[in-house]
């Protein structure tokens, strides 16, 4: 059988929009270790920590985060730049929210969110240009990671899911997001 | 042992093959074990299950939430298949319905069960009598009663575990139990049953390709919840098993060999077919037997483009109905949020399904349905739409997983009726890799198909507010199942039919075509069990006819 | 029946085997109105001596039928149908032969049994033990008439007098006795493993003439593909560190999560017999085992599941056109391809332990990648109560993918440096031998051996015939 489903999240459009055009493109030097040159890069810690708190993760794989900086730099020029101007914000924001306030009044809002969605996807972009860094690891599968493994892996032994599921944690879904995504209910119509 | 005679590059065999999926797989495997030589000419390649798997993971998350489940298997330059992502046009739709006939399907040793729920469904009785009972559609020169042993065999060929209490079985006619019993319900089925079933929805467990304890060296399924796009594990069925077991037994199967034309003798009858090699050599394959199982789509359009003088409306089409009555299931999705956790994506991808729609008097009105309840991991869609709300930290992560325990997606299916004007022809200006003509596709559902989905909307209406359902939401284009039947319709009348009652084509007496295309009806479910047990029925009939030439 | 017993052991054992088989005689008849009883006892000692792991075929085969084609070194061997039935069956042993069959390898007719039925080790039961072993296989095996195939081994192993040969030199034709310094459960358990359970077969190394070598008892040895470890109470070669909790769970259920899972022979073992010994015993053995005399490797410094640990590659390969089915390629791609699913991308396994953690696990940490390599080419089936352990193979006809020598190798090797943390590193030739169901011993290969061989059984057979004689003239 065949499913659709609408596209993801973070455009194109959303990536060059990191910048206004014509911005002079630097790579922070310190933001990522051996880019340059081609050799395994490191991800900064201030940069990391830019992550931790936007994600609301702390152990975050360094190695991720360099694929993911590397990522969104191959595929806008006026990333790097934006990056550069997104981390000191972090250091100062006690946490996400602050952080994302400061962000939205920079200028640097959906900055922050696409770089929050490529690690919760595990991909940078989408589309043809869409560039894969991480699978099992993204962190959307964290999220349920005591009910749920990642697809292609068991969670158990054979039959393991016809034992109860974990405790919810979390409250059922409210209409408070109507507005955002509107209900869409076809009513009934008799096509000619 | 029996083996096929190849001189020159030419081969000989009792049986000659077309196709290595699941038809074409367990003909050869029953052939070969009753002493026959077997050449099966697949036209794709061999598949590496750790590669394919690998490139699942190393999709972009748009590409692996949006089903791309065509994109991960490499195919032969040769042997094109329909691709999405982007499209590759290989089949052209047309007509009001084209863009819901958008099919997937595998061109390689193994066919299409490299990617399917294993969902094992038999037809109801009544629907093989369609015209007489309904005055719809059209009678099966067969009954289920003819079907039936078959379907034993298919399911315990391929390892079928399926509820052994008759009150959840659907259809409870069964001269023997299922081998395995059902797999077992996650709570999310469990809890959906218990909400709609007292509506008279009926949620019964999916008879699966699949077992939980090891089959014959198969290993257990143990809920990797990835059957589409690829089973990493080889629990689920998966027609390589079948096609290793006849190889296994001496019968000879060619990947990258694909088919373009089929030789006829004065009396019609087939003496060879001819192929090409991955080096665009021609060979030629002689037999005493021919099955062509290339899939709905595949099988009339080889049909079609091997018409030679003797056959020029194509092979096996004096009744011009090759190609023709072609049926999907037309699908779409109902999602929502349940107003409970339900947990859906715990196990394998479909494992209950409310078939209460599935039969009734209506059916001389409207078309039946059937809803799977989806149990496939709702993570992705749920980190889309909480992305989209801009959330991030504690509260992004809480909305995620809010979204993904308490999402539910139905997939329902409505059943076409067989219209000839609904075919696969050739296309008159597109070559695949090797010159031969794309196939076109035109489709058009009549109101039998859109009435069968307003009536669907409202009963998912009544189950969404069962559920206190939020987000509700009903998908209106229709989408393809890749469930592709009636292109080479069984009949007793040659007129307007292609096969027989035993899917030997009229035209010519040592030729069949079993599997999608000789299905006569649609009913709701899926085909793969149904297409099996009519490749066994044709097994038989060809064993026999080896056996007294 | 004299004559027999000159051919069975050919000079000095002659008056010992008499004395035996009528000390057996007398104290083995049957007990009068107790039979039943004495079936029963039979049944558990039959289960503690594994009978059916070799006599029953494990594809479906009836009880006790015999058909099971052992692979051996030297060839493959059909087990004997051991029920009594009179047609294929021992329904004509009369109790005496039964024990000579079990305790001497002689069958009734007088021809040798290849010591893969393990007399050496039956030789030890007690005569109490073999009559009650004789009233179950007499008395309630449900006889099936059936001629299994018969073994042929290749030349000149197909001789089957060189056992005789064999016999003088390595079999001796005793009892048990208990260790009057040693506690009853110790007793006991030697018992069990000395005489009943044959634990020495498969872990006892074996010399030239492929008899276990008694200066090296329990320190571990190939078994056809497998490789049965060192279990003496070595610390650091053995099991000196386990508590004897931990290897009465490991005995009964198969696995120690994460040291060690039971697969090849010792899945068997556990299925067939180990399961179901009564606690008592599994304390006993336990406590036996554990005592066996400590033999180091002196190549190894740490035991085989202290190294290594979880890995992570996803960060490297993600995202990138896999190599996975390609000419060359990375052992992590086929990690990640094949195994991960079950043993997760870490190497972790699952929380429950069903599929199991790939470090700190001796298949991964020990000097011997037998059982990795013989893991992945025959999988693991493993049935304990209603569970049911099991890993595919990857060899032919595997329902996941048939693997090549060079992708077993590129996997196995990627497994045991990333999460066996080990140095060791497997060939193409490795996984060839494996393939084959082990080296082939030196005694099957060496021409000059097979001379010496050869020798011996002319002379064995002169020796006999000249025996024969000499007795056909005495009065």
């Amino acid at each position: 059988m065949h499913r659709s489903e609408s596209t993801a999240t973070i455009s194109r459009r959303i990536i060059l929009r990191l910048l206004p055009a014509g911005a002079f493109f630097l790579l922070g030097p310190a933001m990522l270790r051996g880019l340059e040159n081609g050799a395994p890069a490191t991800a900064d810690a201030d940069y990391m920590r830019l992550c931790s708190l936007l994600t609301g993760f702390s152990n975050l794989d360094p190695e991720i985060g360099a694929r993911l900086y590397a990522a969104f730099v191959h595929l806008s020029p006026t990333a790097a730049q934006a990056f550069t101007r997104l981390t000191p914000i972090a250091l100062q924001a006690r946490d996400d929210v602050a952080l994302m306030a400061a962000a939205r009044d920079a200028g640097l809002g959906d900055t922050a969110l696409a770089l929050v969605a490529a690690w919760y996807t595990g991909t940078v972009g989408s589309g043809i240009h869409a560039e894969p860094v991480s699978y099992a690891e993204a962190l959307m599968y964290r999220t349920v990671g005591d009910g749920l493994a990642p697809p292609t892996y068991a969670f158990g032994g054979p039959a393991w899911w016809a034992a109860p599921p974990p405790n919810a944690d979390v409250s059922a879904p409210i209409t408070q997001h109507a507005a955002t995504l509107p209900l869409e209910l076809e009513s009934a119509r008799v096509r000619s | 042992m029996s083996v096929p005679t190849f001189s020159g590059g030419d081969a000989d065999a009792d049986l000659v093959v077309v196709g290595s999926g699941v038809v074409g797989a367990l003909i050869a495997d029953q052939i070969i074990g009753s002493g026959r030589s077997v050449l099966v000419l697949e036209a794709g390649p061999r598949l590496d299950r750790a590669q394919v798997v690998e490139n699942w993971r190393d999709m972009s998350f748009e590409r692996r939430v949006s089903s791309d489940y065509q994109g991960l298997y490499p195919q032969s330059p040769f042997a094109t298949a329909p691709l999405n992502f982007p499209p590759n046009d290989y089949v052209h739709l047309t007509g009001k319905d084209g863009g819901s006939f958008s099919q997937g399907y595998i061109r390689a040793v193994g066919g299409t069960t490299w990617h399917w729920a294993a969902s094992c469904w038999r037809h109801l009785r009544v629907d093989f009598r369609m015209r007489s009972t309904y005055g719809v559609g059209r009678d099966w020169p067969i009954t289920y009663d003819d079907l039936e042993p078959y379907y034993c065999r298919a399911e315990e060929a391929m390892g079928v575990s399926g509820p052994n209490d008759p009150a959840r079985q659907s259809p409870s006619n069964r001269s023997r139990p299922y081998a395995s019993d059902m797999i077992p319900w996650a709570y999310g089925d469990t809890r959906f049953a218990e909400v709609v079933n007292p509506h008279g929805y009926r949620s019964v467990p999916i008879p699966q390709g699949r077992t939980v304890q090891p089959w014959n060296g198969r290993p257990a399924c143990c809920g990797n919840n990835n059957c589409q796009p690829i089973c990493p594990i080889g629990a689920m069925y998966n027609a390589v098993h079948t096609v290793q077991a006849a190889e296994r037994k001496g019968a000879v199967v060619l990947a990258e060999s694909v088919v373009y034309a089929i030789d006829t003798d004065a009396n019609n009858r087939v003496t060879a077919v001819r192929w090409y090699d991955r080096e665009r050599k021609s060979h030629r394959a002689t037999g005493r037997a021919f099955v062509i199982a290339c899939n709905a789509l595949e099988t009339p359009r080889l049909l079609l483009i091997a018409a030679n003088a003797q056959n020029p409306q194509g092979i096996a089409n004096r009744s011009d109905q090759v190609g023709r009555n072609l049926m999907d299931h037309s699908g779409f999705h109902c999602t929502f949020l349940a107003n409970e956790p339900l947990w859906l994506g715990r196990g394998p991808a479909q494992s209950s399904c409310l078939v209460g729609p599935r039969d009734g008097e209506f059916r001389s009105q409207y078309s039946a349905n059937k809803m799977i309840l989806n149990n496939i991991s709702r993570v992705g869609p749920a980190t889309q739409q909480a992305l989209k709300l801009g959330l991030t930290g504690t509260k992004l992560k809480e909305e995620i997983r809010r979204r993904a325990i308490h999402g539910v997606d139905l997939s329902i299916s409505l059943e076409p009726l067989p219209e000839s004007h609904n075919r696969v022809t050739l296309s008159e200006s597109r070559r695949d890799g090797l010159g031969l003509a794309c196939p076109d596709v035109h489709y058009e559902l009549n109101d039998y198909v859109h009435r069968g989905y307003d009536a669907a909307v409202q009963q998912l209406q009544h189950i969404g507010s069962l559920f206190g359902a939020i987000e509700f939401n009903v998908t209106t284009a229709l989408n393809a199942n890749n469930h592709m039947m009636g292109s080479t319709i069984m009949g007793s009348d040659p007129r307007d039919s292609v096969v027989d009652r035993d899917c030997r084509a009229h035209d010519h007496a040592n030729l069949w075509l079993p599997g999608g295309g000789p299905m006569t009806s649609a009913s709701v479910v899926n085909s793969t069990l149904t297409m099996a047990a009519l490749g066994l029925r044709t097994a038989d009939v060809v064993q026999r006819m080896l056996e007294h030439a | 029946m004299i004559a027999r017993s000159v051919y069975c052991s050919v000079i000095e054992h002659l008056p010992m085997a008499i004395v035996c088989m009528f000390a057996g005689a007398a104290i083995g008849a049957p007990a009068q109105g107790d039979t039943s009883g004495d079936a029963e006892r039979g049944r558990y000692l039959a289960v503690a001596g594994d009978c059916t792991g070799c006599h029953t075929r494990p594809d479906g085969g009836k009880p006790f039928a015999g058909g099971y084609a052992i692979s051996s070194p030297l060839g493959a061997i059909c087990s004997t149908n051991i029920t009594p039935s009179r047609i294929g069956g021992i329904g004509l042993y009369s109790e005496a032969e039964f024990v000579r069959a079990v305790r001497q390898g002689i069958r009734r007719d007088g021809a040798h049994l290849y010591p893969a039925m393990p007399y050496t080790a039956y030789t030890k039961v007690s005569d109490a033990d073999m009559h009650a072993l004789y009233a179950y296989f007499m008395q309630a095996v449900t006889p099936v008439d059936l001629q299994p195939p018969r073994t042929s081994l290749p030349f000149p192993f197909n001789l089957r007098v060189s056992m005789a040969v064999w016999n003088s030199l390595f079999l001796s034709n005793a009892r048990f006795t208990p260790d009057p310094n040693r506690s009853a459960q110790w007793n006991r358990g030697a018992y069990l493993a000395e005489a009943l359970e044959h634990c020495g077969d498969c872990h006892t190394p074996r010399n030239l003439l492929m008899a276990e070598q008694t200066s090296r008892t329990y320190s571990g040895s190939r078994v056809s593909a497998w490789y049965a470890p060192n279990i003496t109470s070595d610390p650091v070669s053995g099991i000196g560190t386990w508590t004897r909790d931990e290897l009465v769970q490991y005995l009964k259920t198969g696995a120690l999560h994460p040291k060690s899972q039971a697969a090849g022979g010792m899945a068997e073992a556990v299925t067939n017999s180990l399961q179901y010994l009564r606690s008592e015993d599994l304390d006993a053995l336990a406590t036996y085992l554990l005592s066996i005399a400590p033999i180091r490797d002196r190549q190894q410094t740490r035991t085989d599941d202290s190294s290594g640990g979880p890995a992570r590659y996803e960060a490297r390969l993600r995202g990138k056109p896999t190599t996975a089915g390609s000419e060359h390629p990375d052992g992590a791609a086929l990690y990640s391809g094949y195994c991960a699913s079950c043993h997760q991308p870490t190497g972790a396994g699952t929380p429950d332990h069903i599929y199991p953690a790939l470090f700190h696990n001796t298949a991964t940490g020990s000097r011997h990648a037998e059982n990795l390599i013989a893991a992945i080419l025959f999988g693991v089936d493993r049935k304990t109560g209603d569970y049911r352990a099991f890993m595919p193979q990857f060899g032919a006809d595997s329902y996941v993918q048939t693997l090549t020598d060079a992708q077993v190798v590129s996997v196995s090797n990627y497994v045991l440096q990333a999460f066996g943390g080990s140095s060791v590193r497997i060939a193409v030739g490795d996984v060839a031998t494996a393939r084959r169901g082990g080296p082939t011993p030196l005694l099957a290969r060496t021409p000059l051996i097979l001379l010496i061989v050869v020798c011996i059984i002319f002379i064995a057979t002169c020796a006999r015939f000249v025996l024969r004689r000499l007795r056909r003239v005495q009065p």
